[in-house]
């Protein structure tokens, strides 16, 4: 009986790290092939470098005419900082729900289920490639940039070493969103309206234009609420200005949106499964 | 060459791609509600965001928040109208890539033309009704205003399509460049709806010339608060030669094209 | 006057070597090396008025770098080319109004529109008068058969049906000339018959010249009835199709899946210890068939057995029903050679001729790319 059940549990464990090595080949793959399009991508970071440009003019015109230097805790360095953290994950966005959607309307949906992967897990992995391929490369040109502008960051070290993990559940609370839109594929004609008003709203009420604190009341107590903040306005700011309670908060934050968006995917991703084998795809 | 008769027959022929790529689109009468919808509360957040600005922040230079609106109208709706009429504009470069530029080059109308009215872009009526809803609700300009503001519109419409008619044709000379023209359009986009007085210096030269997002928004604001000729002048000739731009860079690398010898193609 | 003259037509693409690496770029574009193709090797025919003509050739062999030339979107490196009298390159807007172009499956245009308004569309393209347009739309809706499609988005519709719409939609304007580029591929065989009844419709009544260039052995038999076949870039074959048919595409393979052993069928010929085909063929077919000379066989493994047949000595049916008189056949597919076949049979036959001309071009352009 002891033997079985070492067995089993040592079966367990195989079949987990299988798993691991299965998706984190995935990764792998999606990351290199990202990096063969390094041209393109760097374009993309240069669209970085133009908004960030257009907001530094606009915040540094406007600290100058209001002789502060200091606007919600944030001082130019800090705010120009902050601007291309938030950027540097807005602008890494891959085109998820389009993917989803050709591949449910296409019906090689139905075609990938017959692979022993999970289609989610599976295409976590794929995005994830590119997110990063693409969030690296701003992080870069955006850092380049920065310190062109004003200069070295403000950093802690306790900053810099959150700045990966809060990015990373960013990213995957975008994937969960996304993920879902593209799934409404199976009952809407487009898809594309729906992913566009979210990036949209991620982006004016995320923060990327300036630090929430911008917005007067109720709105700033609402936007710091919405998940839209923990993507873009609670990394950006956990870099720039680390506090630990914040922190911690944010990461409750996300953790908490990541659940409650899984369980939405879960449950779209069952009922679209049920379709799929009533259909056929 | 260019005869009246050329003329209306060109402007006709545009008129009916209009209604028949617009047709196409209604189709899916949902979708395209959804799209034209937010498109609408894309542009309307953005105007919050400003409006949340200027509360905190006024400007000076006399900005108020019905600058940025006309600012904002202005771009949208020349936006706007280039996407729908020459909203298949964008295509050009994988067209050229593809080899579909010869199905256009085959038939008897200008080709560029064809190219770019042959499709259309539905989330752009979201772009125009917006502008356009902005613009007569909080701005409440009189009728001389309107009329001048729909003929500044339509240069800006040009200003736009000739601008992605020069970033696809690229693709004449380098390849696949659909990356570079996305993002380029993007930026001048992006230039056009903030006050120009932020910009400075050789940034502000830049934005009059390469990337022409002065003439898109700012020479309209401008004029649209204070008319002169010289600067009327100065609007029509950057459309004039934004247009002429377009043409010759196409032309040229059509000559390209018709040799056969594009870069990585097989014929 | 011929309709369409070619006088040592020739294209050569230069391209660029694209080399890899930084080191390689970098070296490209200061001393950039290029690599020349020679599509189209200085051809010359002629075309009347009302002749359908096949240009057939294996891909890359240089159809649609001619068609091209033809029509006036790519032009030439040597030679004259007169479409209806004009030079297609330096007059290709006054020539657009007088023909069509249909690119098969490249013919992405309007794909988001139903038939309806593409037509409209194209009234207002060719500048036709509208009621004139409106007769003439509604007799080729009927000809071609596509009432019903005409509201339907032209992305929704199968590709027979597409590939009916397109035709029709190229015929509104009444064009002289209709260059047509692989108009069956990727069809049914009921859809492929279809186009090609209408194709020799249209030329029957109408008078239109059509200028088709195909892969299928079939468009080539029953629509054309002149080929010229081209092959690296050369014409190798210009002749009636009759005549073709006659000497080159006799040959027919037929695939059989029998119900016993395909043994039974075959028996050693003791001379040759070939295997040979043993039915019992009616006696009004040549005597010498009794042998069964003129057919081959290719392959006869367990139940399968794969035939070619010389239809020039014996026709198909009889050896048919011979092998059905003996055993049931479950399955069998009858196959024309594939074009490769024909152009291979037929540069076999001419390719002595054609490597000495290769020869004779190769110098000529060894001078005049010294003298460049």
């Amino acid at each position: 009986m002891d033997a079985v059940g070492v067995r089993s549990e040592r079966r367990v464990m195989q079949r987990w790290r299988l798993a691991l090595l299965k998706y984190a080949a995935v990764l792998r793959v999606s990351v290199e092939n990202n990096l063969a399009y390094m041209m393109e991508v760097f374009f993309r970071a240069l669209l970085l470098v133009v908004l960030v440009f257009i907001l530094s003019q606009l915040w540094k015109t406007t600290f100058a005419l209001h002789k502060e230097k200091i606007l919600s805790g944030f001082s130019i360095n800090t705010m120009i900082w902050y601007l291309i953290a938030a950027e540097s994950i807005a602008l890494s966005l891959p085109a998820l729900t389009k993917r989803i959607d050709q591949e449910v309307r296409s019906g090689q949906l139905a075609y990938l289920l017959g692979r022993p992967c999970s289609y989610i897990l599976y295409n976590f992995a794929h995005y994830l490639g590119e997110r990063l391929v693409r969030w690296s490369m701003n992080c870069l040109v955006g850092a380049g940039l920065a310190t062109l502008m004003v200069g070295w960051p403000p950093f802690t070290w306790q900053g810099l070493l959150a700045w990966p993990l809060v990015s990373l559940l960013a990213m995957s609370i975008d994937f969960v969103a996304y993920f879902c839109i593209g799934l409404f594929a199976f009952w809407f004609e487009e898809t594309q309206a729906f992913s566009f008003v979210f990036s949209r709203l991620t982006l004016v009420l995320g923060g990327v234009l300036a630090p929430l604190e911008i917005f007067p009341q109720p709105f700033r107590s609402i936007a710091l609420a919405l998940p839209f903040g923990a993507i873009l306005y609670g990394p950006a700011r956990t870099l720039v200005h680390f506090e630990v309670d914040r922190f911690y908060q944010l990461l409750l934050q996300q953790i908490l949106m990541l659940v409650i968006g899984g369980v939405i995917l879960l449950v779209i991703y069952r009922v679209a499964l049920r379709r799929v084998n009533i259909n056929g795809g | 060459m260019l005869s009246v008769k050329r003329l209306i027959s060109t402007l006709r022929l545009i008129a009916s791609y209009a209604v028949a790529n617009t047709q196409a689109v209604m189709e899916y009468r949902a979708a395209f509600i959804v799209q034209v919808l937010t498109m609408t509360a894309n542009d309307s957040l953005w105007l919050f965001f400003w409006w949340t600005y200027f509360h905190q922040f006024p400007l000076t230079n006399g900005w108020q928040i019905t600058d940025i609106v006309i600012l904002w109208a202005v771009s949208a709706c020349g936006f706007g109208i280039s996407a729908a009429v020459f909203g298949n504009a964008r295509q050009l470069s994988s067209l050229v890539m593809n080899g579909g530029l010869d199905a256009y080059l085959s038939m008897p109308r200008y080709s560029l033309l064809h190219v770019c009215i042959a499709a259309t872009d539905p989330t752009a009526w979201g772009d125009i009704l917006f502008a356009v809803g902005a613009y007569l609700f909080l701005v409440h300009p009189n009728a001389i205003h309107i009329v001048f503001f729909m003929v500044l519109v339509i240069m800006t419409s040009f200003i736009f399509t000739a601008f992605m008619v020069i970033l696809c044709s690229l693709a004449f000379f380098l390849g696949n460049t659909e990356g570079l023209a996305q993002q380029m359009f993007g930026a001048l986009i992006s230039f056009s709806t903030y006050p120009m007085d932020i910009f400075h210096g050789a940034v502000r030269l830049l934005l009059f010339t390469v990337m022409p997002a002065g003439f898109i928004s700012f020479i309209p604001l401008q004029l649209l608060r204070h008319f002169t000729w010289p600067l009327f002048g100065a609007m029509v000739g950057a459309t004039v030669l934004m247009v002429l731009i377009a043409v010759g860079m196409f032309e040229l690398g059509l000559r390209r094209y018709e040799s056969g010898n594009l870069l990585g193609m097989q014929a | 006057m011929s309709i369409i003259q070619v006088d040592g037509l020739a294209k050569t693409f230069r391209t660029r070597e694209r080399a890899a690496g930084l080191a390689g770029s970098l070296r490209s574009f200061v001393a950039p090396r290029y690599r020349e193709r020679e599509a189209v090797k200085h051809i010359s025919f002629a075309l009347e008025q009302g002749e359908v003509l096949a240009f057939i050739g294996p891909n890359g062999a240089g159809k649609s770098t001619t068609i091209k030339m033809l029509t006036g979107i790519l032009y030439p490196t040597s030679g004259d080319v007169q479409v209806l009298g004009l030079v297609p390159w330096k007059q290709r807007h006054k020539l657009s109004y007088r023909i069509s172009s249909v690119f098969g499956q490249k013919s992405q245009l309007w794909y988001h529109l139903p038939p309806q308004d593409t037509f409209d569309l194209l009234a207002r393209i060719y500048e036709l008068d509208m009621t004139a347009y409106r007769k003439r739309r509604d007799f080729l809706i009927e000809v071609f058969d596509i009432a019903e499609y005409m509201r339907t988005p032209a992305r929704k519709l199968s590709l027979g049906e597409r590939m009916r719409c397109a035709l029709a939609a190229a015929l509104l304007h009444r064009p002289e000339i209709i260059f047509l580029d692989e108009p069956t591929i990727g069809l049914d065989v009921i859809a492929k018959q279809r186009i090609r009844d209408l194709i020799g419709q249209l030329n029957t009544e109408e008078g239109t010249t059509v200028f088709l260039t195909s892969h299928d052995a079939g468009d080539v038999e029953q629509v054309c009835r002149r080929a010229i076949v081209i092959n690296h870039g050369e014409i190798i074959l210009d002749a009636p199709v009759a005549k073709m048919k006659r000497e080159y595409l006799k040959v027919k393979t037929i695939d059989l899946l029998l119900d016993e052993p395909a043994d039974i069928l075959l028996k050693t010929d003791p001379e040759s210890g070939q295997q040979r085909l043993s039915v019992q063929l009616p006696s009004s077919i040549h005597e010498e068939l009794q042998d069964t000379r003129g057919i081959l066989i290719l392959k006869a493994k367990g139940r399968g057995l794969k035939l070619e047949v010389d239809t020039s000595y014996c026709p198909l049916e009889p050896v048919i029903a011979a092998i059905m008189q003996r055993c049931h056949i479950l399955d069998m597919t009858i196959a024309d050679p594939p074009m490769e076949e024909i152009i291979a049979s037929i540069y076999g036959e001419k390719g002595k001729i054609v490597s000495d001309h290769e020869d004779h071009i190769e110098q000529s352009l060894d001078i005049s790319t010294a003298t460049n």
